[in-house]
C-alpha cells in the first residue's frame, strides 16, 4: 500500500505539534522563574543554534532522504553495523511513549474533572493522591493511547496532518488568548517584569547555561528521531532548513506564549509574593500542574473556564506529541513490512502493558521519564555520530544544502564536530551529579539513582548491540 | 515594569515571533527542485 505525504503546511504544523509538547506549558514557566528570569533566555537562545536547530535538521535531512525509520535510516547511513544506535534512539522515544500517554490520559481526566468535579478540585492534593493511588489512570491510559492509534491509523494526511491542522492553531489561539488574560490581571505586571528582567550576573552561574540547554533540547525534541519520522512523510519540495527553523521558533514561541500565561497568573493569584512562587516552582511539573494550578486557579475570576482552557491547551499540545511518538515505532514495524494497521494495533497493545506500572506507580513513572528523558541526550549525540560517519562535509553538501537554498557552510560542520559532543559531555555530567546530590546512587530501584539510570541504558544498548545483526536483517529491511 | 524588562521582552519577542514568521514565510514560499530517486512506497502525487 502506498504511504501518503504531507502538504507543505501539514508537515509544518504537524513538526510544530511533535515539538511542542508538556515541556513548553508545565516545565519551561518553571525553569525560567528558577533560573532567573531574563537572564535565563541568553543561553536558551543560543542553544537553539548549536543543538536544536542543527539535529532537527539533520532528522528532517535523514527522514526524506531514505525514506525510512530510524533503525532503517541508521542502517542505510551508516551501515548494517551500526544499526543498533538507531534501535536505541528508537526504544528510548519509545520508552517516553509508555508513560507519556498516561500524562495524556492525566490531562483527560483533568479536563472532565474541570467540567463535572470542579468543587473536588479545591482540595487539590487529596484529589491528585486519590487519582493517581487507584486505577482510573489505567483507563484514561488506554483512552489516551486509543484516540491516538485511531488518529495514526488513518494514515499521514487523512488523520496525523488533519488533527495537528485543527489542534495546532488552536493550541496557539488559547496560549495568545491567555496571555492577553494574564495582562488585564490586577499586578500582573510585576510578573512580566520578574519574567523578563534580565539579571546579567546569573550569567556566570553554570546551573543557568545547563538548565537552558536541558529546556531546549527536551522542548524541541531536536535529536529523538520523531522529525525524522515524519519527514519520512514530507513533500520533496520543502526546504529542509527553513522547516527546520519553522519548528524551532515555533516551539520556543510556544513556550515564551506559556511562561507569560502562567507566571503572571501566579503572581496575581499569589499577591506578588515571590517566596510563595518560588516554593511552588520548586515542586515537580506534576505537582505544579495538577496541584497548585488547580488550587491557584479557582482563586481567579471565572476560574473554571481558565482551568477548563490551561487543561484543554495542556492536552492539545501533549496529545500531538503522543501522535509522533506512536508513529515513530509504527514506522519501523512498516518498514519491517507490516501494514499501517496492524503496526499500530501491535504498538498500541505493547505500549499499554509497557504503561501499566508508570499508570499506577507515581515512583515508576518517575524513574521512567528521569532514565529516557537524560538518554535524550544521548539519542542527540548518536545523531551527531551519524553524520560524522556518514562524513560531515558530505551529509551538508548532499542531504541538507541539496534540499536548502540556505548554504550552512563550515559553521554546521563544527557544530556537528565539536559543540554537540561537547554539550552532550558536559550535560550528561552535570546531570548525573545531580542525580547523586539526590539520592544515592547505589540504588538500583531508586527513583533518581545514577545506577538505575546507567543499568536500564546498558542493559537495552547491549541487547540491541548484540542483536544487532538480527535487528538489521530482520527489522530494518 | 522597569525599562530594561521592557527591552528585554521585546528583543525576546522579536527573536522568537519574528524568527518564527520569517521561517514559516519562506518555508511557504521556497520550492525544492530536487533531483533524487523516487523512493518505492509512495505515491507520486507531488
Amino acid at each position: 500500500m502506498k504511504e501518503e505525504r504531507f502538504s507543505k503546511l501539514g508537515f509544518i504544523l504537524s513538526g510544530l505539534g511533535m515539538a511542542i509538547g508538556t515541556g513548553n506549558i508545565w516545565r519551561f514557566p518553571r525553569v525560567i522563574t528558577q533560573n532567573g528570569g531574563g537572564a535565563f533566555i541568553i543561553p536558551w537562545l543560543i542553544f537553539l543554534f548549536i543543538w536544536c536547530l542543527p539535529l532537527l535538521a539533520i532528522e528532517i535531512a535523514i527522514g526524506r532522504n531514505f525514506r525510512k525509520g530510524v533503525l532503517s535510516s541508521f542502517k542505510e547511513g551508516m551501515g548494517e553495523r551500526y544499526t543498533w544506535l538507531g534501535a536505541f534512539v528508537a526504544w528510548v522515544s519509545t520508552a517516553i511513549l509508555f508513560y507519556y500517554s498516561v500524562v495524556v490520559g492525566w490531562c483527560i481526566k483533568y479536563i472532565l474533572a474541570t467540567i463535572f468535579n470542579y468543587k473536588e478540585l479545591s482540595n487539590s492534593q487529596s484529589f491528585w493522591l486519590s487519582f493517581t493511588s487507584g486505577y482510573q489512570p489505567l483507563l484514561f491510559n488506554a483512552l489516551s493511547l486509543l484516540i491516538g492509534g485511531l488518529v495514526i491509523i488513518a494514515g499521514v494526511s487523512s488523520g496525523i496532518e488533519k488533527v495537528n491542522k485543527i489542534l495546532i492553531p488552536s493550541l496557539f489561539i488559547i496560549l495568545i488568548g491567555g496571555v492577553i488574560r494574564s495582562f488585564t490581571l490586577p499586578g500582573a505586571i510585576k510578573g512580566f517584569d520578574f519574567l523578563f528582567s534580565p539579571n546579567f550576573s546569573l550569567l556566570k552561574d553554570y546551573n543557568v547555561w545547563l538548565n537552558a540547554l536541558s529546556q531546549a533540547a527536551w522542548s524541541t525534541g531536536a535529536g529523538w528521531g520523531l522529525i525524522l519520522t515524519y519527514a519520512v512523510y514530507m513533500s520533496k519540495r520543502e526546504d529542509t532548513i527553513f522547516t527546520a527553523s519553522t519548528i524551532t521558533f515555533g516551539d520556543y514561541s510556544a513556550s515564551i506564549l506559556a511562561g507569560m500565561t502562567v507566571v503572571p497568573t501566579l503572581f496575581y493569584v499569589l499577591g506578588l509574593n515571590e517566596k510563595a512562587l518560588s516554593d511552588i516552582l520548586k515542586k515537580s511539573n506534576q505537582g505544579l500542574t495538577f496541584i497548585s494550578i488547580p488550587s491557584l486557579f479557582q482563586k481567579l475570576p471565572m476560574g473554571q473556564i481558565a482551568l477548563l482552557i490551561f487543561f484543554v491547551a495542556l492536552f492539545f499540545a501533549a496529545f500531538t506529541s503522543l501522535l509522533s511518538l506512536i508513529e515513530l515505532p509504527t514506522r519501523i514495524l512498516i518498514d519491517a513490512g507490516l501494514s499501517r494497521r496492524k503496526a499500530v494495533i501491535f504498538v498500541l497493545i505493547v505500549s499499554f502493558i509497557a504503561g501499566i506500572p508508570s499508570a499506577i506507580s507515581m515512583k515508576f513513572f518517575n524513574n521512567q521519564d528521569w532514565t529516557w528523558g537524560v538518554a535524550l541526550i544521548v539519542s542527540g549525540f548518536f545523531f551527531s555520530l551519524f553524520v560524522i560517519k556518514f562524513g560531515t562535509e558530505k551529509f551538508r553538501k548532499e542531504l541538507i544544502e541539496k534540499t536548502s537554498k540556505i548554504k550552512l557552510g563550515r559553521f554546521f560542520d563544527i557544530v556537528v564536530k565539536y559543540l554537540i559532543p561537547f554539550q552532550f559531555t558536559v550535560l550528561l555530567i552535570w546531570w548525573f551529579y545531580q542525580s547523586v546530590k539526590w539520592e544515592k546512587w547505589s540504588r538500583v530501584f531508586g527513583e533518581y539513582s545514577l545506577l538505575s539510570v546507567v543499568l536500564q541504558w546498558l542493559i537495552f544498548g547491549f541487547i540491541f548491540f548484540l542483536f544487532n545483526k538480527i535487528l538489521s536483517e530482520k527489522v530494518a529491511k | 515594569m522597569s525599562k530594561e524588562g521592557i527591552i528585554f521582552l521585546i528583543i525576546t519577542l522579536a527573536i522568537c515571533f519574528g524568527g518564527f514568521a520569517l521561517s514559516i514565510y519562506l518555508s511557504m514560499k521556497t520550492n525544492i527542485e530536487e533531483k533524487f530517486e523516487e523512493k518505492e512506497g509512495f505515491s507520486k502525487e507531488d
